[in-house]
């Protein structure tokens, strides 16, 4: 019951929080979608980070650590460790710039303006727009699983998916980007602490790690995994994991740039310096909540009464919450719970996202806001986050695949596999309007392939042989696992999906007519000094200038 | 073609810092790193490993990914002190023409 009691405080905390913004907002699109550009380096950080931890970060890294072990690590979070700075320190930084000089509000319409490209960025919305619905879905859904563990089943999954959907929207419906930026730094701190917390706590709570790991390692197969001639020694290595698998994993990163919410947030910074220490920081934030959760899930395969629960009710994704009730006292196990609950929140920004990406790249762009007036805009954009908060929600309370596979298939892959467009625009001169629709097209069909065979072919149980769908020569090329396709023996669809897309990209471009000369001039000033006197081109645009292309 | 014969004991000239020869060097040196460090991530060689058990309870391959976190960090800081896009930033925030003080759409 206390558990319950923190977590609803927790929720009314965002929800003032929330209403609070408010109350600085002005009545400005460029204010309510993107805080008037104006956050500066604490609040950038924790809330760019925090709008990417999502659920996956806590519920389905221990979930996945608990079937896989100490792998699951490697697998997401010492890659992204690399990757997601890496990314947002070279095409993070140009978005902002792109942004601030041209006042663009989303990445389709940075990708217009660079490419003249008209309906062909109306495509790419679509595109962006579906693929975000199930990382929003991903959210919603873990909101109930976590309310619904924490209480002990006495508030069901439809009533806290409803009840954290319903706190998200009200705050992103008042505070807009503001408001979703001081949450998300708000949670990030509290998620954050968690970590540190939780397996300091729990290590305690199972009699001390070394001598639980050691148990382990000489146990022999313990009946509650099924009597697996294994033990639990392969969850302490990768043994039992694909190369091929965990080398198509360190490309699935690629995405975080590539997803509109951390695109969008990247224009809310004040100053290009803001960037700075959160490229630095960031794989330290990454190790702080992921390393504690892959651990703690591994550990928890060796407590019999989780393996129960977990086989009892089917879902991977309760093990972290298990750990806490069996480990915690009352009290701490609600704190922690509540810092769960700030992971699995993340859906606000997405939510904002898909919101702003309506307004701007539709509403506005087909003439509403020149026909209606910005007040209309703004107010379109917040009937469009309490539509798109109930779609999800109808949406997530009618699935029952697990988080981090509704997420890996579809959303991750998708957005990875757009990364081409991302790298285009921000450096490739001679790419076209007909290169990234191409690429887009690529992306689209390929999920639509991927969802197809996931659900034509059904999923073989866990540790079972995958069943093979496409063979040559005996060798299987395309095979159906547990986790979902994959290609020539362990690649996930991302690996060919990221190369196709990238062929797409070069070759349409290459075979068709590039952007006109003023437009690659204005993103890609000429080799004149930033400080030599500035030169008026026909037209009124200025052209210049930096000293170096960017 | 451009051959640069030297004699033995012949001082090689050194890139002047903040020259094109200096910058180019620079991002090369840290094209590499960023190489190397996704190289390593592919450690094949902890593949099967649990021991040494680091602290007491760290299996070995977890504990090399939990330093590679750290080796990332280190990477960055050397990203953001000799690649920062100083100009990226005098480029975006320069005055414009058109509406709004920004050049127009």
């Amino acid at each position: 019951m206390t558990e319950t009691v923190v977590v609803f405080l927790y929720l009314s905390i965002v929800l003032y929080i929330g209403i609070f913004a408010f109350r600085r907002s002005r009545a400005t699109g460029e204010d309510y979608f993107l805080a008037s550009r104006s956050l500066g380096t604490f609040v950038f950080l924790f809330s760019l980070f925090g709008t990417n931890m999502t659920s996956v970060a806590i519920l389905g890294s221990s979930g996945k650590a608990f079937d896989t072990g100490i792998g699951v690590y490697g697998l997401m979070a010492s890659s992204s460790a690399l990757v997601i700075p890496l990314t947002i320190f070279l095409i993070g930084t140009r978005v902002w710039a792109f942004g601030k000089r041209f006042a663009h509000m989303t990445p389709v319409a940075i990708f217009r303006d660079r490419w003249d490209a008209g309906h062909i960025g109306t495509v790419i919305f679509a595109v962006q727009a579906l693929l975000l619905m199930p990382y929003i879905i991903v959210g919603v859904k873990g909101g109930g699983t976590t309310l619904n563990a924490i209480s002990g089943d006495r508030v069901p999954e439809w009533l806290g998916g409803g009840l954290v959907a319903l706190v998200v929207m009200s705050y992103v419906f008042f505070g807009g980007m503001r408001g979703t930026a001081w949450v998300n730094t708000f949670q990030t701190i509290l998620f954050l602490s968690f970590g540190l917390v939780a397996i300091v706590v729990i290590g305690h709570g199972v009699g001390g790690f070394s001598a639980t790991v050691e148990r382990m390692l000489a146990e022999s197969p313990h009946p509650a995994t099924g009597g697996s001639p294994h033990g639990l020694a392969h969850l302490l290595s990768r043994e039992r994991m694909s190369p091929a698998t965990f080398f198509s994993y360190t490309l699935i990163p690629l995405s975080s740039i590539a997803f509109p919410h951390i695109c969008i947030f990247c224009l809310t910074a004040k100053r290009l310096g803001s960037f700075r220490r959160t490229v630095i920081l960031y794989p330290l934030c990454i190790m702080a909540i992921w390393l504690p959760c892959v651990y703690l899930g591994t550990i928890a395969a060796s407590d019999p009464s989780i393996h129960s629960a977990v086989d009892a009710s089917g879902n991977r994704d309760q093990v972290m919450l298990l750990l806490l009730r069996n480990n915690a006292p009352e009290w701490l196990a609600g704190i922690l719970g509540a810092g769960i609950m700030a992971a699995v929140m993340a859906s606000d920004s997405q939510i904002l996202a898909l919101s702003t990406m309506f307004t701007e790249d539709i509403f506005a762009y087909y003439g509403g806001k020149r026909v209606f007036g910005e007040r209309i805009q703004v107010l379109t954009g917040r009937a469009f986050v309490v539509g798109a908060t109930i779609g999800a929600y109808a949406i997530a309370m009618t699935t029952r695949e697990k988080i981090f596979d509704i997420a890996t298939s579809y959303a991750f892959t998708g957005y990875a596999a757009l990364f081409p467009l991302m790298v285009a625009m921000a450096f490739w001169r001679r790419s076209t309007r007909w290169g990234a629709l191409a690429s887009t097209l690529v992306v689209a069909g390929g999920l639509a392939f991927i969802a197809y065979y996931q659900n034509a072919y059904p999923q073989p149980p866990l540790g079972a042989e995958p069943s093979v769908i496409w063979a040559a020569g005996g060798a299987p090329l395309l095979t159906r696992t547990s986790a979902g396709l994959a290609f020539l023996g362990g690649f996930l669809p991302v690996a060919p999906l990221l190369v196709l897309s990238a062929l797409a990209m070069v070759v349409v471009s290459l075979l068709t007519r590039p952007p006109s000369p003023e437009t690659i001039e204005r993103y890609f000033p000429g080799p004149r000094s930033i400080s030599s006197p500035r030169v008026e081109e026909p037209g009124g645009r200025d052209s210049g200038l930096s000293s170096r292309r960017m | 073609m451009n051959y640069n014969f030297r004699f033995a004991g012949e001082s090689v000239p050194r890139p002047v810092p903040g020259s094109p020869d200096a910058r180019t060097m620079k991002k090369f040196v840290l094209a590499l790193l960023v190489i190397g460090l996704y190289a390593a991530h592919h450690d094949i060689w902890f593949w099967t490993a649990v021991r040494p058990l680091v602290f007491g309870f760290l299996p070995i391959s977890l504990f090399y990914h939990a330093s590679y976190t750290v080796a990332a960090c280190l990477l960055m800081v050397a990203l953001v002190k000799l690649a920062w896009p100083e100009d990226l930033s005098r480029w975006a925030e320069e005055d414009r023409r058109g509406p709004g003080g920004r050049e127009g759409r």
